[in-house]
This record gives C-alpha cells, sequence and structure tokens, in this order.
C-alpha cells in the first residue's frame, strides 16, 4: 500500500509548477474582460491550448504520435491538478479532451486519430457531444436522429438538444439512428460531423442562472463523408458505451470541480474559523467537516479508478462512485455557501454588498444540474446495483431491446 | 502508488477469514450472544496462537511486528464475523505499555499479552461531552513515591475479565487540567478499585463500570518518561483505537450489506425478485458507496499512520478522526439500510441483522459521537476555535 506518487512523478510535478510560474504572467498580462464575448473566450482558449501544446502539457497521457507526451494517466492528473483547476483559460474543449478525442483514439483508424487528435491539441479544434435528444436522454437508444446513405456518404437528419458547447465546436461526436428496422441498439452508427457544414443550426438554451452552456443541435440533411464513421457502421452503440466509460474514467471532472468547492471551503473558514461551535452555526460545521471528509474520499477513489487504469485492471464501480461523489457533494457545498451568507447568499451584481458579483447563488443554480448531466444519479445506481452487485435489471427494462 | 494489499496481506487476511469461520461461525456467536456467553479461553488462545495479540508489538516482545495495514487485514475480518471478546482494548492497552511503559513493565506484560495470558482493559474516554482523556473524570495526585488516583468511568470494555487496567488519568488536581494526561498501569485487585460488571446492548465486548478510589500506584506504573508526556502516548493510541474501530464497522458494514444484496436477489414480491425494485436496489448501490467510500479512507488512513514520513495532506490525527466519522455514518447507514431490505425477518431476534445494529451502535457511542470528530476533522483543517471563545 502506498499512497505517494512515484520521486520522478513527484519531479514532473515541480517542473509542471515551474512551467506555471514561468507562463502564467504573460496570459495575466493580457486584457481579458470579467465578462468576455464568445470570440474572446476562444481566443484566449486557443492561445493558452496551443501555448500547452507547444510545451507537450496537455492531454499528456496520449501517444507522441498524436500530439500527446507518451505519458500515463498519472502524469495526466498531475498536470490537470496543476494546470486546469486554474482557470486561466475557459475550458471550451472539456466535453472533447474528456470524451469525443479519448474515444476517437480508442476506437477510431490511424487516419482519424491523425486527423482530428493534434488539430484538437493545438488549440484549434473544439468538439461537442451529439447524443441526448429531446426524447432520449437516460435511455439514449430511444433516439430518433437518422443517418441514410446518399450513394457516397450519409445524410444527417434530425435534432439533438442539451448539447454542451456545441456554440463552439467545430466538431461533433453524433449518435444516429442508421437502420430503423434493426432492434434499438443494433442500428446505430456514430459519425464525426463537421459543426460548420451546411445543414447544422445551433440553438443556444439558457440554463437555470442564466448562462449559455448548452444547445439544441438541428441537422438537416447534413452530409457526412463515409471516412467519418467512428467504428462500425450500425455498431455505434459499442462505441457510445466507451465513450461513457471514458467520461467516468480518466476524464477527471471531479479535479475540474475542485476550485467551486474549495471555494466555499474558503468561504466557511472566513465564517466559521474560531468561531466556537454555537447552536447557530452547529449544523454548518457538521456540514462542512462531512464536506471535507467527503472530499479525502473522492480524491481516493480517483486515485483508486487512475490506479486502475495505469495497472490496466478492468474498470471497477469506482468511476461510479467518483461521478456521485463529485454531483453530490458540489451541490452540498453551494447550498452551504447560500445558508453561510445568509441574505446576501440571495444578491446578485456589482455591488460591494454582494459578494463575489453573485457568483455564489449563481453557481448554486448551476450545481442542480450535476445530478443529471454525465449520467443522473438514478441511472449510475441502477448501473452499481445491476453490473456490481448483481441484482437483476429493473422489471420494466428486461428486454435489452428496449432501454439503455 | 500502489492501491493494493500485498500477497502476504491478502494470505493474513484469508488465515483470519478461516480462522473466525472456523472458530467463531456467525451462528456461534449468534448463540454466544443470546445466552451472554463470553468467548471461550481456547478460541482467544487460538487468536494468540495465530499472532495476532502481538501482531504490532515489537518482536522482542514475541509480537509479529506487523504494520497497521496488515493488522487491519485481520480487523475487518473480526468485524466482519462480529468477534467477541476484548481484542481491542488489549490491543489498545498494551500498545499504550508499548509506547510508555518503562522497559521492566513491558517486560513483564507484553509478552504475556503476546502469549494469551492476560487480557487488559483500556479506560480512556470519558463521558460528559469531551471524549479525549483530557476530559477526564480521573485525577492523579502526586504523593510520595507516586500518585494517588481518583474517579469513576461508566462503562470500559473488557474491563470484567481484564489482568491489568490501562487508565488515562489527569496529572495533579482538576484547576491544573492543562497539565496534561498521563496513563498508568493499573492492578484491578488492589484496594480502592471497585469494578461493576454491567450487561451490555451489543455482547461483543463485555463492560463494567470503574471507580478508583484514593488508589494508590507506585511512580514506576506510569506511562510515559516524565509526568506531562501523556499526549503523545495518548494521540498514538487513540489513532490506533479510531482506526481499529474502522476497521472493525468496515468488516460489518461489509458483510451486513452482502447478506442484504443476496437476500434480495432471491426474495420474490409481486413476481419479481424485490432487487428488481429500484427502491431496493438504490439502497443497495447506496451501500455499497458507503462501503467502499469508508473502505477507500480507511486503506488510507492506516497509510498514513504506518508512514515513517509525515503525509503531505494530513496529520494521523486528522486521518483518525476522518475515518472514524466516516465508519459512524457507514455503519448506522447500512444496518438501516440493510434492515429495510430484509422486512420483517430483520427485525426478528432469530435474524443476525440486529447484532449488526447494536454493534454499529455500540462503536459510535464507546468513543464519542460523530460531532466530536467533526471538531477534529476541523481544528486539524484550521476551523479551530480560539482562545478567546473557548467554552461557548
Ligand atoms: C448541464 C448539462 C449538460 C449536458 N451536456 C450534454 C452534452 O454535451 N451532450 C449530450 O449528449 N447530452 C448532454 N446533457 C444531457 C444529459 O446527458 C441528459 O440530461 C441525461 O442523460 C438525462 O436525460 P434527460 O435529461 O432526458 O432526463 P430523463 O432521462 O428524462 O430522466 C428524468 C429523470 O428520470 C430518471 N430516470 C430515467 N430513466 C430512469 C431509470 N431507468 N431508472 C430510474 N430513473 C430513471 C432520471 O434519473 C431523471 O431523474 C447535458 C445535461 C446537462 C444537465
Amino acid at each position: 500500500m502506498d499512497f505517494r506518487l512515484t520521486e520522478g512523478q513527484e519531479r514532473y510535478r515541480e517542473a509542471v509548477r515551474h512551467w506555471v510560474a514561468d507562463n502564467i504572467p504573460e496570459m495575466e498580462a493580457l486584457p481579458y474582460p470579467a465578462d468576455p464575448t464568445p470570440e474572446q473566450m476562444r481566443e484566449r482558449y486557443a492561445l493558452w491550448q496551443r501555448k500547452r501544446f507547444d510545451f507537450r502539457l496537455t492531454c499528456v497521457h496520449w501517444p507522441e504520435a498524436v500530439g500527446g507526451a507518451g505519458l500515463t494517466a498519472m502524469e495526466h492528473f498531475i498536470v490537470t491538478e496543476e494546470i486546469d483547476t486554474l482557470n486561466v483559460a475557459p475550458n471550451l474543449n472539456i466535453i472533447g479532451f474528456g470524451m469525443c478525442l479519448p474515444v476517437i483514439l480508442h476506437a477510431g483508424s490511424g487516419e482519424q486519430r491523425n486527423r482530428y487528435i493534434p488539430a484538437a491539441l493545438r488549440g484549434e479544434e473544439i468538439w461537442c457531444q451529439l447524443f441526448s435528444e429531446p426524447g432520449a436522454g437516460s435511455d439514449l437508444a430511444g433516439l430518433t436522429t437518422r443517418a441514410e446513405p446518399d450513394g457516397k456518404g450519409w445524410r444527417v437528419n434530425g435534432q439533438k438538444t442539451w448539447t454542451s458547447y456545441a456554440h463552439f465546436a467545430d466538431r461533433g461526436l453524433c449518435l444516429a439512428r442508421s437502420e430503423s428496422s434493426a432492434s434499438r441498439h443494433r442500428g446505430l452508427t456514430m459519425f464525426l460531423v463537421d459543426m460548420r457544414r451546411e445543414g447544422v443550426s445551433v440553438r443556444p438554451i439558457r440554463i437555470n442562472n442564466g448562462d449559455h452552456v448548452f444547445n439544441e443541435v438541428f441537422f438537416d440533411n447534413v452530409y457526412v463523408e463515409p471516412e467519418d464513421v467512428l467504428g462500425e457502421v450500425h455498431g455505434g452503440w459499442k462505441v457510445a458505451i466507451d465513450t461513457l466509460m471514458f467520461e467516468r474514467g480518466t476524464s477527471n471532472i471531479h479535479i475540474l470541480m475542485r476550485p467551486q468547492i474549495d471555494k466555499v471551503i474558503a468561504l466557511a473558514k472566513e465564517r466559521l474559523a474560531g468561531a466556537a461551535p454555537t447552536l447557530g452555526n452547529q449544523a454548518a460545521r457538521g456540514e462542512i467537516a462531512r464536506l471535507i471528509t467527503r472530499l479525502k474520499v473522492m480524491d481516493i477513489q480517483g486515485l483508486r479508478v487512475l490506479h486502475g487504469a495505469t495497472t490496466g485492471a478492468p474498470p471497477g464501480p469506482e468511476g461510479s462512485f467518483v461521478k456521485l461523489d463529485w454531483s453530490e457533494i458540489n451541490q452540498r457545498a453551494q447550498a452551504l455557501a447560500l445558508d453561510l451568507l445568509g441574505p446576501a447568499g440571495a444578491l446578485l451584481g456589482d455591488n460591494p454588498a454582494v459578494p463575489e458579483g453573485g457568483w455564489f447563488p449563481k453557481n448554486w443554480l448551476r450545481s442542480f444540474a450535476n445530478t443529471i448531466e454525465a449520467g443522473s444519479s438514478e441511472i449510475l445506481r441502477n448501473i452499481v446495483s445491476e453490473r456490481i452487485l448483481g441484482l437483476p435489471k429493473d422489471a420494466q427494462r428486461q428486454n435489452p431491446n428496449r432501454a439503455r | 502508488m500502489d492501491l493494493r494489499y500485498d500477497e502476504n496481506q491478502i494470505l493474513i487476511q484469508d488465515q483470519a477469514r478461516e480462522f473466525i469461520a472456523r472458530e467463531s461461525p456467525l451462528e456461534q456467536v449468534h448463540e454466544w450472544r443470546r445466552s451472554e456467553t463470553p468467548l471461550p479461553g481456547p478460541v482467544w488462545q487460538g487468536m494468540a496462537a495465530m499472532g495476532w495479540l502481538g501482531a504490532i508489538l515489537p518482536e522482542d516482545y514475541g509480537g509479529m511486528g506487523l504494520s497497521l495495514t496488515d493488522l487491519s487485514r485481520i480487523l475487518e475480518e473480526m468485524g466482519r464475523g462480529l468477534l467477541p471478546g476484548p481484542f481491542l482494548p488489549t490491543l489498545t492497552a498494551a500498545h499504550a505499555v508499548l509506547l510508555g511503559g518503562p522497559q521492566e513493565m513491558r517486560r513483564r506484560i507484553l509478552p504475556a499479552v503476546v502469549q494469551g495470558q492476560l487480557h487488559l482493559a483500556l479506560a480512556r474516554t470519558q463521558e460528559g461531552g469531551r471524549f479525549d482523556a483530557m476530559g477526564g473524570r480521573f485525577f492523579a495526585d502526586s504523593t510520595e513515591g507516586g500518585y494517588l488516583l481518583f474517579g469513576e468511568k461508566l462503562a470500559v470494555p473488557g474491563l470484567a475479565e481484564a489482568d491489568h487496567i490501562v487508565v488515562a488519568a489527569v496529572l495533579g488536581l482538576p484547576e491544573k487540567i492543562d497539565e496534561g494526561v498521563a496513563f498508568f498501569l493499573i492492578d484491578p485487585k488492589v484496594t480502592g478499585v471497585v469494578i461493576e460488571p454491567l450487561r451490555t446492548l451489543d455482547g461483543g465486548w463485555t463492560q463494567a463500570s470503574l471507580r478508583l478510589d484514593a488508589v494508590r500506584v507506585p511512580a514506576y506504573r506510569l506511562l510515559g518518561e516524565n509526568p506531562g508526556q501523556g499526549p503523545s502516548v495518548n494521540e498514538r493510541v487513540s489513532a490506533l483505537l479510531d482506526l481499529s474501530l474502522a476497521f472493525d464497522a468496515l468488516g460489518g458494514a461489509q458483510h451486513a450489506m452482502e447478506i442484504a444484496v443476496e437476500y434480495a436477489k432471491v426474495r420474490t414480491a409481486f413476481g419479481q425478485p424485490i432487487g428488481s425494485y429500484q427502491a431496493i436496489k438504490h439502497k443497495c448501490a447506496d451501500m455499497l458507496h458507503a462501503v467502499e467510500s469508508l473502505r477507500a479512507i480507511a486503506m488510507w488512513a492506516a497509510w498514513v499512520m504506518d508512514a515513517s514520513e509525515p503525509a503531505q495532506d494530513a496529520t494521523p490525527a486528522l486521518a483518525a478522526a476522518m475515518v472514524r466519522a466516516t465508519a459512524i455514518e457507514t455503519y448506522d447507514l447500512v444496518v438501516r439500510h440493510a434492515t429495510q431490505v430484509l422486512g420483517a425477518i430483520a427485525c426478528t431476534e432469530e435474524h443476525v441483522m440486529h447484532l449488526f445494529a447494536k454493534r454499529a451502535k455500540t462503536l459510535s457511542l464507546a468513543f464519542g459521537p460523530l460531532a466530536y470528530y467533526q471538531e477534529i476533522i476541523l481544528r486539524e483543517n484550521g476551523f479551530g476555535i480560539s482562545a478567546g471563545s473557548q467554552g461557548g
């Protein structure tokens, strides 16, 4: 049993820290408004991502041939902790690096890898994930977007929704029905879609706090080349499942959530440290102790996932636990923040009386989606109980052709 | 980084599971509890023969010199099997002797413990809101050539059968409380020691009340080189106790969960196994989530305490408090959910589930409530209570 990184990994962390210290001032010197336009966001993202690529400090666990550094998931984790949590630039390709590109690396042809991965790593292309539809969320196999052969390639028609970052995306990983007669899971194909193509339209959806996070995406007879099928034709379900495995595997979302949770802990420290337990703050004290403890548990579960990934062990239940943990922990943390702020927790706007311009209530609202996005808590509990504990499938879902 | 148990640790665990299944199967434990029969002597002797009583004692005293991580493999199995008897009291009291006792005392006590000849008890935590040794209701007054000990404690695990008692007492008169706490080794047979056995909810440990009525204790029975040096021994013994209780909880919670999950696969209602209903399967998922969370933090806490150099992100005190807080919540959640999954059968005396429920509650009542550990977690994370606001 040893929780330490190797000496080599510690040295690597040091080197990354030095690189950060050397390169951050230059980024900070660049003008960047508090309320940037999408163009300004994109520009800053591209600049920072290019810089990281030039030093091979992005997706370092990917092969050198596609622009990675040929290191392990552990170094990737270190880089995520040391660089990504700083939020130097908006993380516009989080979906690409966490899901779309790993699955291209995993299931794609050599040509697909070479065509898409380096461009993304250089900061030139942003990806989105086009899975969910108005009629197909948890029950993804119920999707109805169609793909039909048109002699040469494919024509895609239909509607996707909740597509994060589609308003920035150059490309999308799109699951569509390629054979309507076949069973629900079999007639699906995964496509790599050019979001700039004619027939693609993206309409913003405002998330509950007013931010523009996700979109509706409409496909009107959009042409897709035959070489942009990922995996096998009609074999898209397997690719989709692999994508979700990456999401709960090495995407390190729980690390990316840390800054906002740490912000709540800092707030709590400001309000509670030094104060004796009283009836008024006892509940909050208990809650913050629980939060700190659960964060430690989550970190260790994250390490267990990583450890599995680096030793080649089959993925265990830890990935689902990490997802349940970060979503539930963050929701409780953001709710705690408002309790700590009292009436000021329900104020917005640029006023000295409003803590951080209303960041806390806005983020509290955003956290509502945490237990829905990236696999709802109910679906995760189904997975844990059925695949790990071996409990029978739900009575209603026993026919594998009817649901996910 | 390597987050697996090594071959030897797996072997230790396998042997522990076999031993317990053979010498103290759950049905037998159930029967012992029903008839209020203590752990039979031969089983204790068997534990000694396995080397468990000296697991973490140095080889000099006949021990095995194992790490806490090694020991945790045994503790988890004991928790799984609800093994009765004063193992934890003996383990922790012997550790106090090892850490603080003079050489002569160590030579006299420890090898006999290893061989299964002595049972020890640790009278450390107190009732009344403070659960550290500083909240003491035992006081030690210096007198010529030694100390006079006073005080009482309601429930001391393993005391009824103890051959020696390690008592934590505040040195000096009550107003000098901050001079610290020290451990003394006391012979239960000397004048002024009053022990009254009590019936218990759990039956896993015997419990007895302890009163010390001006018990004269010679100076050489003080553990710790100097008066006032107690806290370091205290801290280390506390951490060992917290970690041990957490692994006991882990094994027990894992077992209670398994019983419920197996039942959920075979019990049918409305023509379906109850495990196909989400209200049931989600309870099962939550049990596994809780158990695996406890496992994760317990593995880590044992490693923090084993490490020769301090861990970067945690003191042993913090690791101990976090693992205890998690253990209290986990075991409680699991016995509740497991009972719900099992239905009425789990609410009978005949079913074993109440044994797990009682153990869970005993573990969380015996050494301080959740809030106590939460305050340690806060203190170790810079949320401490400042001197000015003390006593609020
Ligand atoms: C912030 C955010 C970003 C997102 N980004 C993307 C994206 O980039 N790309 C993309 O493709 N999708 C995205 N999604 C969509 C997300 O994947 C879906 O919301 C999710 O799969 C759930 O689907 P749904 O919202 O349709 O809810 P439904 O599937 O309709 O579920 C509604 C409720 O029913 C429960 N439920 C459903 N089935 C079961 C069952 N079998 N057992 C028990 N309970 C059940 C769910 O848990 C939930 O509580 C995003 C969602 C959010 C909130």
